[in-house]
Order: C-alpha cells, then structure tokens, then sequence
C-alpha cells in the first residue's frame, strides 16, 4: 500500500502538464484576476466629480446659485469657473462631467452622455430650483410673515431632520466570489490528477494498466493507493493556492479558519471524485478524458460565477437546482457563505452536498470498474 | 498546392476549438446586448437599483414610494433573499420604512429609517432622494395637510431641469462595440495561436520535418504555402468575426466609427498570425501549447482592458499594459469608441496605435527567423 502511494506521488509530481493545469495555472489565473479587479469597488464609491461652470456676467450676478454651488464646490464637485468655449473642450476632452450655463436665472446643463455623475448634477441643480418653489410656495404664503417663515425653512433645510440606520453587513467586497470560484475550478482540475492514478490501473487504458492488472496485489489496494496519492497532491495544488491568495493577493476569507481549510478539503476530495468518475465510467482515450473534465469544470465554473458574478446570482435565483447539484458551486457558495454570513446553515448545507456529490461519484466508478476482467487484451 | 492542401486538413480538425471560441463570443457580445438600450442619443437619468419595505399605509408614506420610484427602479425581493440581493449588485439600497414614519414627519419627531446598501454611488444618490423629500415633507406639514400636503411635496420635487447632451453619438452602442472589439482580442489571440502552434507542430514533428527538408520541394515554396493557409483560415476568421460584428451593430459597421474599428481589427489579426508563428516556432509540444494560448490570451485580455473596461484598471497595470500590442489595439477602440469629427488630429493617435502595432508584428516575424535559423542548425 505504502509503496504504491510513494511511487504515484512520484510520478504525479513528475507529470508536467498536470501540475501546470492544477498548481500553475489557477494561480496564473489568480494574478490576472487581482489586475483587473482591484480597482473595480472603490471605483464604484461616489467620489468628488469634475464639473465646469461658464463663468459669465448672468452667472455672476445670480447670487443664490452662486451661494450654493460655491458652498458644494470642494465637498460634492470639483468646479472650473471658464468661458463657454473652454467648457465645451473640457467636456470634449471628458476632463469634466458636465458643465452649467447661465443664460437667465435657471442653467442649463450639458454633459457628454448619460451617468450617475451626470444625474447628480442634475440632482444638485434641481434641488436649488426646488428650494425656490418652497418659497413662493410657503413664504409668500398669506398670513405668515416672510422673515420668519425664510428663517425656519433655511433651518430646517440645514437640518439633520432624517436620520439612517445602516444595517448593511460589512463583508460586501464581491470580487471576492472571483477568487472562491478559482479555488472551486482548482479543486475541479484537481480531478485530472485522481484520472491521471487511476488511469495506470486500468488494464484497457495502456500497458502499465495491463502490468498492474496483473498483479497480485488486490485491486482495492492499488485503488485506494493512488485515490490518496492523487488527494495528497490535489491538496498540495489547493493549500498552495489559497495562501498565495491570502498572503499574496489578500482575499478575505472571512474569520473562520479552520472552516474555510474543511471546505477546501472537502472540495478537493469532490474534485478527485469527479476525475474518478470520468476515469472509469468513459471508455475513450486519456487525453479525451481529461477533455471531458477541463470540459466540465469550465462549464460548471461559469455557472457559478467565474465569468461574472451575475450568473452565479441569477442561476440561484432562477434556477436552484442547478447550482445545487453543481460542485464548483458548492464549494463557491461554502466559501460565500463564510464570508458573508453570520450563521453556519449554508455552509453545512454546502458541505453535505459535496460530500454527497463525492459518494455518488465514487458510487458509481466503484460499480464500473470492479470485478473487471480481460481474457485477452 | 500539396502542402496548402495538407494544412487546410490540418486546420479542418481543429474547427472543434475554433467553434468555441466563437461560440464563447458571440455568447458573451450577445449578453451584453441584453442589457444594451440602443439608439440613445438623449439624455436619461440614472435609476438605482433599489428595495422598499413599506409598513405605513398613509398616503404620505404611499406618495414617497412613488416618487422613489421615478427616479429609481424598485424591484420586488423577499426579504429572506435581500443580503444575497445585495452582495450579487441586484440591487444597491434596501430602504426600510416603518408603520411610524408619516406620524413622525407630521408631528415633527426625529425621522429614523434603517436601510442596507452597497456603499457605492447608486446607494449615495438613493440617499440624497430619501433625504430630499423627508425635508420638503417636515417643511411643508407645518402649511398644507391631507392630500394638499402630499400635492405640493409632488409639485416641489418634481420640479425637473432639462438636460443636453453635448454629443449626437450613440454613445451606448459605440460602449456595446468597443467591449465587442475589445474582446475580439481574446478571440483572435487564442484562434491564431492555436491554429498556428498547432499546424506547426505537426508540421515540424522531428519524422515529417525530416522527410520535408531531404525532399525536392522548394523549402521556400513549402514555407510560403504553410503561411498562405494559415493566413487564409485566419482571414476567414476575421471575416467571420466582422460579420457578427455587422449583424450585432448594423447601424454602425458602415459609419466613420465603424470602419475603423474594422480597420483596427485588421491590423491586430495580422499581429496575431505572426505570434502564432512566434509561438509555435518556439515550441512543438502539443500539451505547452495549450498553456500558453491560455495565459497568453487570457493574460492580455485581463491585463489590457478586454474584459475590465480600462478605466477601473489600475495605474500601475495599465502602463505594464503598455509594453504589449493589445494595448495599442485596445486603446484605438476606446479613442474610436469617443471619436464624433474625423479630421487630421483627432485620426493621428489612431494612425500611431496602428503603427506601433506593425512594429509589433515586424519584431516578431524577426524574432521568429532568427529562432528558426537557430533551429535549423541544431537540425
């Protein structure tokens, strides 16, 4: 037993093209996801805007504008005070957002396209139009008198009248479901190592399946040798991956360890079940095999997540089924719901079906590949 | 012609990757068509994604949904499902109202709601409506009551300002193209490499590269046929690719914009075939071919802007970006994606992109000669 693991071991950490796909390769894959995502969330929190204002003679003279906008300027926006033409060239340039004209007492505004910058502008500018009608509505109304009436509005305009509650959760960063879907395809190529051992003992799959057939060692033995082999470097490839994502890339993984490595674990053990599986229930060749699983775990991969976080939501939403019977989204889905929740229900819930997923896979191979005999080969 | 026809047979197995690829963008294109509103060139305000739960049955609390709901899209999620809702960017504000809330305002209390956001700029604009109408509303119930309180909140806030655009571009569609465009990058990339690493690997198999220089063909009519089917196999790759791009955009392929975008493509396939050949002069081993297509293809996709617009890049990744050709490629589309008068300045950064792309290329096909002429003396 000892001696067949030592020598898949050696000859799984020898074979080139499977420690490129399953160690290399994710954390490749990894790198290019940390270049491309890192700015994306704090690029999405509302930030001090670039606008220009045509600083003519209407805009000089019309003092409530000019009171307000210079009160936002700095805090909301950051304003240029330039003629008509250079404001067309600063929007031309896309150097501004939108600029404001003065032409009577109301601006008029311009921008480029359309945007959430853009709608705020518009935002701003029709919350000064608005605190006008509050006075002719109000003010001017008969039976009070304006002072008073100016005072009390502009006190409770200046007020801090609503005060929210935020209740959100604070682990919202959901670049982070990108890497969990990474180590999910990791584990998932982590099959390709299990086909790999097993494929050396079957007799139909080459002439070492054949040598080792006919061996007297017991068939159980050499299986659940190679099994383990296969799960100790998989594992290797995994460990190797998530710390370069954490002490490298920095992904948060939440605050529960050792939950986080059980998950791994599992997955792992349910991605050399899928390579199983592939290996002894599909009678073509070696290499079509491992098409069949980069296949697969690219399918499945997607579906929860990889290519957009979106898909993951609307195949849960729309279609749970799906994404409950998907391992790769299992092991995405465990590590979200570490990250994210409080409580323990979805991760075990996760765990489970893995670990289910995992004894059908093994299920089934067992049932193919026994009591297997060749007359002749 | 025997050896053009040789690599044609070569290339027709491997139409099964080549499919993929394809289907893979035209899938993606298609996805972000879906979202694509098409042919707007008027303004149209940002709506945020967002959830109410309202327990106040008063008209107050009924009219201020209302008015949320202009200026953004309530959507209906159970509440049990909103922390997912929010993580996946479904929506981006979830405001909670309680039974308390009209009673508060008309009575002057201190006004407490408890929401749950994403913190981006959707939910800060969320916030600036909320707190618009609470203050139009604890102002006005002091003057009006009933529904002519409800009225004049309606008539102040909806007070709406025009806005113009300063441009008669299409500036959604050309956004659609150039991640179209952009994306072709991976597409041509993973297609030539493929292709031509692995026609050359069977080519230059150590028994078949043998039997080809001992023979009487000439060496340079049998180099020029292996790239003459290759560059053809990949022109109809292009012209595929620009077929979809028609029928995805019919409206702009034929505009000033269009065309170029066609012409930059142009230029980038040739760039592709000769890395191809770069790489696959490199190496013949047919399982290292399939690693680098991938990092190479996916590498300068991410790196260069084809999958994550260039502008959430960071600074540092972008001028990395600059010592590889997609760069330039990318780039053009996005000058493209702005371009609304053609004339001699706003053409020359085009004109330059494209240049410094041919200087790409003609690095690699010396490159590719002098790793060749290498091989041939170990040969």
């Amino acid at each position: 037993m000892l001696h067949n693991l030592k020598y898949t071991l050696k000859t799984l950490f020898r074979t080139r093209a499977l420690i490129f796909w399953t160690f290399a390769f994710p954390i490749i894959l990894g790198l290019f996801f940390n270049m491309a995502f890192s700015n994306i969330e704090s690029d999405e929190q509302m930030k001090i805007f670039e606008i220009a204002i045509v600083d003519n003679q209407e805009y000089r003279e019309n003092i409530i504008y000019k009171n307000v906008l210079d009160n936002l300027n700095g805090e909301v926006f950051d304003a240029k005070y330039v003629s008509e033409e250079e404001a067309k060239n600063l929007l031309e340039e896309r150097q501004i957002y939108g600029y404001l004209y003065f032409e009577d007492d109301t601006p008029e505004i311009y921008v480029r396209k359309s945007g959430i910058y853009q709608t705020i502008l518009k935002f701003i500018v029709e919350e000064v139009e608005q605190r006008k009608s509050i006075f002719s509505n109000v003010a001017l109304k008969e039976g009070y008198n304006f002072n008073n009436v100016a005072a009390d509005i502009m006190a409770k305009l200046d007020s801090d009248v609503l005060s929210l509650n935020n209740k959100s959760n604070s682990n919202l960063s959901y670049t982070v479901i990108e890497f969990y879907t990474l180590i999910a395809m990791a584990a998932m190529y982590g099959g390709t190592i299990g086909l790999s051992a097993i494929t050396t003992s079957l007799a139909n799959m080459g002439e070492v399946g054949k040598r080792s057939s006919i061996t007297p060692t017991k068939k159980s033995v050499m299986v659940i040798s190679k099994t383990l082999a296969s799960y100790i470097v998989a594992l290797c490839g995994i460990a190797i991956l998530m710390l370069f994502l954490y002490f490298v890339l920095h992904v948060d993984f939440g605050d529960k360890i050792l939950y986080v490595i059980l998950l791994a674990m599992v997955g792992t053990l349910a991605g050399n079940a899928l390579g199983i599986l592939v290996a002894s229930l599909f009678k073509c060749s070696y290499d079509a095999k491992i098409g069949i699983i980069i296949a697969i775990t690219m399918f499945l991969s997607v579906l929860s997540g990889m290519m957009g976080i979106t898909l993951k939501y609307v195949v849960d939403t729309n279609l749970p089924f799906v994404n409950m019977i998907n391992p790769c989204n299992m092991i995405t889905d465990g590590f979200y719901a570490l990250y994210y929740y409080t409580t323990l229900n979805r991760f075990w819930f996760d765990i489970v079906s893995l670990l289910l997923f995992t004894m059908l896979c093994l299920t089934i191979s067992s049932i193919s590949i026994r009591r297997e005999k060749y007359d002749s080969i | 012609m025997i050896v053009f026809k040789t690599v044609l047979k070569v290339i027709n197995r491997l139409k099964g990757m080549l499919i993929l690829y394809t289907v893979v963008l035209v899938a993606i294109s298609l996805m972000n068509q879906f979202n694509a509103k098409g042919n707007v060139i008027t303004y149209q305000e940002t709506k945020p994604d967002i959830v109410i739960y309202n327990k106040d049955d008063s008209l107050l609390a009924k009219e201020f949904v209302n008015y949320m709901s202009k200026h953004t899209n309530i959507k209906d999620i159970k509440e049990d499902k909103l922390d997912d809702a929010l993580f996946y960017r479904d929506v981006s504000y979830a405001l909670f109202i309680d039974s308390n809330f009209s009673s508060n305002i008309l009575n002057g209390n201190q006004i407490s709601l408890d929401y749950k956001s994403t913190g981006d700029y959707n939910s800060s604009y969320t916030e600036m409506l909320v707190n618009k109408y609470v203050k139009v509303a604890s102002i006005y119930k002091d003057y009006y009551s009933g529904e002519e309180l409800t009225k004049n909140i309606e008539d102040t806030v909806s007070k709406e300002i025009k806005v113009n655009l300063s441009t008669k571009l299409d500036v959604d569609t050309l956004s659609y193209a150039t991640s179209y465009f952009n994306f072709l990058n991976y597409s041509f990339l993973a297609g030539s490499l493929y292709v031509i690493s692995m026609v050359l690997s069977s080519i230059k198999e150590e028994k078949v590269y043998k039997r080809t220089i001992i023979s009487s063909y000439d060496y340079k009519k049998h180099n020029k046929e292996v790239l003459l089917a290759n560059s053809i196999v990949l022109f109809g790759l292009y012209i595929i690719y620009m077929i979809f791009g028609y029928v995805l955009f019919k409206n702009l392929i034929f505009t000033p914009n269009g065309l170029l975008y066609v012409l930059n493509s142009f230029v980038y396939v040739i760039c592709t075939v000769t890395i191809g050949f770069l790489i696959g002069t490199i190496t013949q081993n047919r399982a290292a071919i399939s690693g680098i297509i991938n990092v190479v293809a996916l590498g300068t996709s991410f790196l260069c802007g084809c999958f994550v617009p260039i502008e959430y890049m960071p600074e540092s990744v972008v001028s990395l970006s600059k010592i590889l050709p997609t760069h330039y490629f990318v780039s053009t589309n996005e000058i493209i994606k702005t371009l609304d008068k053609i004339d001699f300045n706003s053409i020359l950064p085009i004109i330059t992109n494209l240049l410094i792309i041919v200087v790409f290329s003609l690095v690699f096909v010396i490159l590719t000669n002098i790793i060749n002429k290498k091989k041939q003396k170990i040969a």
